[in-house]
Formats: C-alpha cells, sequence, structure tokens
C-alpha cells in the first residue's frame, strides 16, 4: 500500500473531493488548467455508461465518440471501478453542450483515445489514485471489539494480540515435550499462535555439514543414528541441522512448517588463513523456518521431509506410518459411506461400519489406522464434505495425535528458545549462543537429547581419489589425515571412542575453559553454565549409561537413542549474554 | 459425458414432455431458461413462503450519520419495535487479519476481540451502523451517552444453521474453513429499544 504524507494545515492545494463535487466545478481545458490549475489531489474525468454504444451511439443521445481514426471508442480498464471513469483532458468547448476530449483509457498512460463530440456534462472529479485520506499510514485502523461474553471460549488465544506480534517474546513459545504422535519421542510444540508465513524460527542453529561420509567409510554403512537427523544434501553431503530442524517431527498430513530460504549465505568469520580458528567451526548459517498452517498455541510442530524419508528406512517403524494416499482412500471410504446412507442405499449402523472397517482393515491396515472406529465418530469426522478437512480431521483423530492445551505443553515440555545464535563474543570462535530471557541461577538452560557416534574413527578423513572410470570418489589409503568439523561439536572423555552432540542451540554453547585465558564474556566471571546429565525427562539416561559401549553400538545400529544432557545456569544469566 | 450437464436435464419422461412444449431449436433461450429454474426451488414467487421463511434485509437505508465525524449510518426505514431484527448479518471469517488486512480500511467494518485471532465482517447492513461504545462521552447524534445504543449484536438465531456447530469450532477448525473458502457464522442485530422511522441505529456489539 502506498501512502501520502498529509498537508499542512494551511495548505490550500487539497481539497477534499465531496467539497468539489458539491461546488459543481465548470470543467477547464488543457489552456485553463495552465492559468487556473486544479488542486494537486483532484483529477478530471470522463464518465462513460456501461452499454456506451446504446447510451452514446447513432442510436443513442447522438453523440459522437468516434475517435480520430474512425474506429469506436471501446471503454477498457476502468480507472476506478465504477462504471467507466477515465482520466481526461478537455481540449475545447463546443457551444452545443459537447467538447473535444483525450479519454486516458488505461492507468499506464499508453495510450490516448481523441473523442470529438463528447457530452460536457459527462465530466466530473475524482481524487488522484493514492490521494485519499484513507492512504495515510496513520489512519485509524481498528476492529470494532466484540464483548467478553459473546466470545466463545474456544477462539480465545492465550495472548494478547497486538498489530505486532514478536517473535521473541519474553515468554518461552517453543518447547520439547513428549509428542503427540504415541511412542514418537519427544517433539517440538509451540505456546503462540503462528500464522502462515511467519517465522517460528528466525535463525536455527548454524548447519554443519559432514562431508563424503560414504567415501572416508569405504562405502561401509556407518554405525551412526546421526542420519535419522540429517537433511539430504549434494550427492556426497550430509546436511545436520539443529533445534527444530533436528527435533520437529515428521508427518505427512498435518506438516505445518518448511525450511524457508535465507540470502544470508555462508560467513567465514576468520580473517586469513593464519587465522587458528580457520576451519574449526561451521560458515553455515542455521536455517530460517516458516509456518505453512496456521500453527495453533499447543500445537506441536510437524515438518515434511516427503515421505521419501520413511522409504530410506524398509523393515522399521516408517512401514506403519500411514501415507498421505491411505488417508485419502480412508477419505473415499467414509465419502462414499455417507453419500450412499443419504440416499439410501447403504444402511449405516455399527455393525455394517465394522464390517466395512474390517474388509478394509483386511485389504490394507493403513488404511484402516485412518479410520474413525465407531459410527459416531465417523460421523463427527464426514460433518463436512471437504475432503481436505476429512482428511485433517482424520489426522487429528486423537488415537494418532493427542490434542494438548498450552498448560500442558508448559508443565510437560522443556523450554528450547532461551538461547539463541549470535556472533560470539569470544574471539575466533564463530557464533555462540546468547540469552533471549533472563535465566535463573540453577535452572536449565536448555535441554540437550544428544545422538551418539559410537566409533570416534567414522569421523576421520582421509585423502580421497577419483577413479578414472568412475564418477564416484574414494579413499586413497587407511592413513587418516583429518576429522570432520563435526567432531569439534561433540561431547566425549579423552578415555572414550564415544561421541555424543546435541541437538538443540546448545550446540552453539562456546566452551569456556578455567584453564584458559579468553576473552569476551567468558572473560570476566568465567563460564556461566554447567553440563549435567539430563533430570526424568530423559528416560532413556538411567538405562543408557549403564551399558557397555558394546551395547551403545548395537542401538545405535538399530536407529536408538537414549541420552541428554541439562545445560544449567551456573549463576544468573541476563538477557542478551553470551552462555559458554 | 458429462456430469453439470446431466444435472440440469429432466429426469422423468413428465418433465421432458413439459419442454417439449417449447419448439426447438429456434426458442433455445426459453428451453434453457426453463432448464435452469427447474434446478432451483420455489421458484414460484410465493409472498406467503417468503414471510414465512425470509428476513427483512431493507430495515435501515444509508445516509450520512447524525454522529459527527462518522460518515454514514444506518437510518430506520420504518417503525423497529424493542427486540426485533433489524437486520441479520452472515459473516465472511478472515483468520489472519494481521498478515492480510490490517492496514485497510476494511478492518475498521469488522468485529474481533484482543484475545483472539478472528476478525468478522459483515456482509449486510450491519456494516452502515456506527458503533456507540458505552464508554465514550459523545454529545451529539445518534449515539447520545443518556440513552446508549439502541441496537446490540448477538450470534444469529436458528436461522443461520450452521452457527450453532461453527461456534463450537476452534480457532483450528476456523482456519481450515477459512482456507477452504468457506463461512458459517452469522450475528442478528436486534432492537434494544423501540426506534421510530428516520432514527439513526447504532449497535453496542
Amino acid at each position: 500500500m502506498k501512502s501520502w504524507v498529509p498537508l499542512e494545515k494551511d495548505d490550500t492545494s487539497y481539497q477534499s473531493i465531496s467539497s468539489i463535487l458539491e461546488r459543481e466545478y465548470e470543467p477547464r481545458t488543457v489552456e485553463d488548467l495552465k492559468n487556473e490549475p486544479y488542486p494537486q489531489n483532484i483529477i478530471q474525468v470522463c464518465f462513460f455508461d456501461i452499454n456506451i454504444a446504446d447510451t452514446y451511439g447513432s442510436s443513442g443521445a447522438g453523440y459522437d465518440l468516434i475517435v480520430e481514426d474512425g474506429s469506436i471508442f471501446t471503454p477498457v480498464n476502468p480507472l476506478i471501478y465504477e462504471d467507466y471513469v477515465y482520466q481526461c483532458d478537455m481540449l475545447r468547448k463546443n457551444n452545443d453542450g459537447t467538447c473535444t476530449v483525450v479519454v486516458v483509457p488505461s492507468l499506464d498512460n499508453e495510450y490516448t483515445v481523441l473523442i470529438k463530440k463528447y457530452p460536457l456534462a459527462s465530466i466530473t472529479f475524482r481524487q488522484k489514485p493514492y490521494s485519499s485520506d484513507m492512504h495515510l499510514n496513520t489512519a485509524f485502523r481498528h476492529y470494532i471489539s466484540i464483548s467478553d461474553d459473546i466470545l466463545p471460549q474456544r477462539w480465545s488465544l492465550n495472548q494478547t494480540l497486538s498489530n505486532d506480534v514478536s517473535l521473541v517474546t519474553n515468554e518461552c513459545s517453543l518447547y520439547l515435550a513428549p509428542s503427540s504422535i504415541p511412542d514418537a519421542g519427544y517433539g517440538v510444540y509451540t505456546t503462540r499462535l503462528i500464522m502462515p508465513g511467519q517465522s517460528i524460527v528466525t535463525e536455527d542453529a548454524p548447519i554443519i555439514i559432514v562431508s563424503d561420509s560414504t567415501a572416508h567409510n569405504k562405502g561401509e554403512d556407518v554405525v551412526w543414528s546421526v542420519i535419522d537427523y540429517a537433511w539430504t544434501g549434494s550427492a556426497n553431503d550430509m546436511i545436520l541441522s539443529f533445534n527444530i530442524g533436528a527435533l520437529a517431527n515428521y508427518h505427512t498430513v498435518l506438516s505445518n512448517m518448511k525450511p524457508h530460504a535465507v540470502s544470508d549465505g555462508p560467513h567465514d568469520y576468520s580473517s586469513s588463513v593464519d587465522d587458528p580458528s580457520h576451519g574449526a567451526y561451521t560458515i553455515e548459517r542455521g536455517y530460517d523456518f516458516v509456518a505453512t498452517k496456521a500453527i495453533f498455541p499447543g500445537e506441536e510442530i510437524f515438518a515434511d521431509y516427503g515421505e521419501s524419508w520413511l522409504d530410506t528406512r524398509p523393515d522399521s517403524f516408517a512401514d506403519h506410518i500411514p501415507r498421505f494416499i491411505h488417508y485419502n482412500h480412508a477419505v473415499a471410504v467414509l465419502k462414499t459411506m455417507k453419500n450412499d446412507s443419504d440416499v439410501g442405499k447403504f444402511p449405516l449402523n455399527e455393525s455394517t461400519y465394522s464390517l466395512v472397517f474390517n474388509t478394509v482393515k483386511s485389504l490394507n491396515s493403513l488404511v484402516a489406522q485412518t479410520l474413525p472406529r465407531t459410527v459416531s465418530e465417523m460421523q463427527e469426522n464426514i460433518a463436512t464434505d471437504d475432503s481436505d478437512m476429512i482428511r485433517n480431521k482424520l489426522a487429528k483423530r486423537s488415537i494418532t495425535v493427542a490434542q494438548h492445551t498450552v498448560e500442558w505443553v508448559k508443565e510437560n515440555g522443556l523450554c528450547i528458545d532461551n538461547i539463541t545464535p549470535g556472533m560470539s563474543t569470544v574471539s575466533h570462535a564463530g557464533k555462540g549462543a546468547f540469552a533471549t530471557r533472563f535465566l535463573a541461577k540453577g535452572s536449565i538452560i536448555s535441554p540437550a537429547p544428544l545422538v551418539q557416534i559410537p566409533d570416534l574413527k567414522s569421523l576421520f578423513m582421509y585423502e580421497l581419489i577419483k577413479r578414472d572410470d568412475r564418477k564416484r570418489i574414494f579413499r586413497k589409503d587407511d592413513n587418516p589425515i583429518g576429522s570432520q568439523l563435526l567432531l569439534n561439536y561433540c561431547f566425549t572423555h579423552k578415555d572414550s571412542e564415544l561421541l555424543l552432540y546435541p541437538l538443540t542451540n546448545v550446540i552453539l554453547i562456546n566452551h569456556c575453559s578455567s584453564r584458559m585465558a579468553f576473552d569476551g564474556h567468558c572473560s570476566l566471571q568465567g563460564p556461566n553454565a554447567k553440563v549435567q546429565w539430563a533430570g526424568s525427562w530423559e528416560s532413556g539416561n538411567k538405562e543408557w549409561l549403564n551399558k557397555s559401549l558394546e551395547e551403545i553400538y548395537e542401538l545405535t545400529a538399530v536407529g536408538m537413542r537414549g541420552l541428554s544432557f541439562d545445560i544449567i545456569a551456573t549463576r544468573d544469566i541476563s538477557k542478551g549474554e553470551e552462555a559458554s | 459425458m458429462n456430469e453439470r450437464v446431466a444435472s440440469i436435464l429432466p429426469v422423468t419422461t413428465a418433465e421432458l414432455s413439459n419442454l417439449e412444449e417449447i419448439k426447438y431449436p429456434a426458442d433455445l433461450e426459453p428451453m434453457a431458461a426453463r432448464l435452469a429454474t427447474s434446478t432451483i426451488k420455489h421458484t414460484q414467487q410465493n409472498l406467503d413462503w417468503i414471510y414465512e421463511n425470509g428476513l427483512c434485509m431493507d430495515n435501515v437505508r444509508a445516509e450520512p450519520s447524525t454522529i459527527p465525524l462518522a460518515g454514514y449510518g444506518a437510518f430506520a426505514a420504518r417503525f423497529l419495535s424493542k427486540g426485533e431484527l433489524i437486520t441479520p448479518s452472515p459473516l465472511l471469517h478472515v483468520m489472519e487479519p494481521y498478515e492480510n488486512i490490517s492496514n485497510q480500511l476494511l478492518v475498521n467494518y469488522c468485529f474481533g476481540h484482543e484475545r483472539s485471532s478472528i476478525l468478522l465482517c459483515p456482509m449486510s447492513a450491519l456494516v452502515l451502523m456506527n458503533h456507540c461504545s458505552r464508554r465514550m462521552q459523545h454529545s451529539e447524534g445518534a449515539c447520545d451517552p443518556a440513552n446508549g445504543p439502541n441496537a446490540e449484536v448477538r450470534w444469529a438465531t436458528d436461522w443461520y444453521p450452521s452457527n450453532k456447530r461453527w461456534l463450537n469450532m476452534t480457532l483450528s477448525e476456523l482456519h481450515e474453513m477459512y482456507m477452504s473458502e468457506k463461512s458459517g457464522l452469522a450475528f442478528d442485530v436486534i432492537a434494544l429499544r423501540d426506534i421510530q422511522a428516520d432514527e439513526e441505529v447504532s449497535t453496542f456489539p
């Protein structure tokens, strides 16, 4: 929307359109206007009836709307949507109540039409486009408020909306909590309203790329669960994203977010090749995630990895997840039953419904999984005839997806937006984690579900060669020359081969050793956070901490994970302070 | 061949013979008109049916408001007794007002609530009615602080059958409806006291 600036009080160059029309201005010729122009916000227009031929043509009032080249004037693209009104200049007045006008029939002034005898009385005035007071960007805009007692309770949000719904509020709005999909581990929930196109998070923790992993590991399948948290990159790269990008569960029907392209590309923060930190941290930026559907407070955020994500996991849980097509089949079955029942062709009752249900189940258990179990539940789901809505309703059935309240999320969840990426205050450290709000001493800064890499050697890098006859690259020999960047983000102990890396923004937290001289926030008082094994929310910890490396290796091979850290504030951390 | 063509064809031979009175192909237009009327209910102009089943839509007319600087207002076209329905008002609901139309003039004509993301835009003469808040001190015109508004906005009664179900929907469900371009909510504007012909109607939501 364009806007205009109101004029000073004593400026007479602007006149309201109603005052102009009331005064019944005499139209002025181009010549007259040189001496006596109209107010700057007023344009002169020529009016045409929609049925122009009937009104003005030879059979009508007798006005000659023949244009210069002999054709009949046909209005197109009216300036304003009221019949046909075009900006026009008057060249001269004739003494029979007509005039000669130049009409500008299109807004872009592409061409003009000369009309020799145009009725003077059909000339009138309009506001110039974008000059009316409704274009003032300061104009009053507010809905009429309905009273509290007629606002249905279910429409009420737990927040007061303003025109500026700011992303980072003082209250936590992204939580890690048990997924609303049964047995799907943890998922990400929002406690604020996010409208389609709005950001869920403006900058997730940076991406880390694991390059040529297959070649470095001699083409063998590496036993790690990293793959479950990776987005596909180019042929040889795995893109590891963190936080929302890693923690959000997948749902084929209910997916409500997507990564948003960012113009802000990779940044190499080190100043020269001599810089000791050269290559020591990822130069990639984190994804922005935007909502593709409205996400309401208390709802889980679902990513759309694409169904191919399920295809890459044969003989696993993925085989038991209904795909989009199964939902569509279910919608078709329900609609057929309803339509036939409506016209009396099908007696819909519990026994006929259960017959249909069992038939579907024996043919395709995945379709059956999405179907309601009872007639009354079925009728609730097909109260609408809109297929998209029925599919959504089926996907949201309480058996498949639990409906949680904001209170439930706050009670059962852990805040994951307490820290956000920013440029570290520690030199040569790249990005760091900054507090988005005050974090009291002893509170959890962030939970950190961990992905385990049971064999440190799987991150080793070797010299790679391209064999002439093939496009693929291969490891030249067995002498490691380096390690994947991911290693710098893993927690381990010198006596162990087990690597653990966090899935949340904890990945951003720089290390502040008390043994070394650091600058930035770290130099002032030493670290302000500590790492400890997670509290009771991570049910796996107790069991996994008693497992041998071999057992962890076995569990990793079948795609399990079960260890988590909590990052605890060791002193009060103020908003904007870097956590280390 | 085509379901839409089939849906307008006569179903019985009796219906067909009805059409045969019209000569084909000379009278193509009357035949099309006959087919068209056969697809809609209540084609006979039955005034009794309209009186019984309809709601009056011309109880108010537009004229410059008696409230200073308020633009147009709604004026009673006839005497309206206390408790009477002044105008029915089906609503279009906008679920992303802050994204789409927060700066548009339309917002001033719609209903909302500070704790909800829904915006309800009337499709009837309700848009004409000026709002008369009890909190405000108007000294002139229809919104006289001594009397207050003479009309009230309520959720529609049974004449708008979908209302009841829609009022029980969650914001998420309403949003789905919005995305599939469906509407199903309505207000009733009810006279809070007797309103004389030519008196301006002002509402209190």
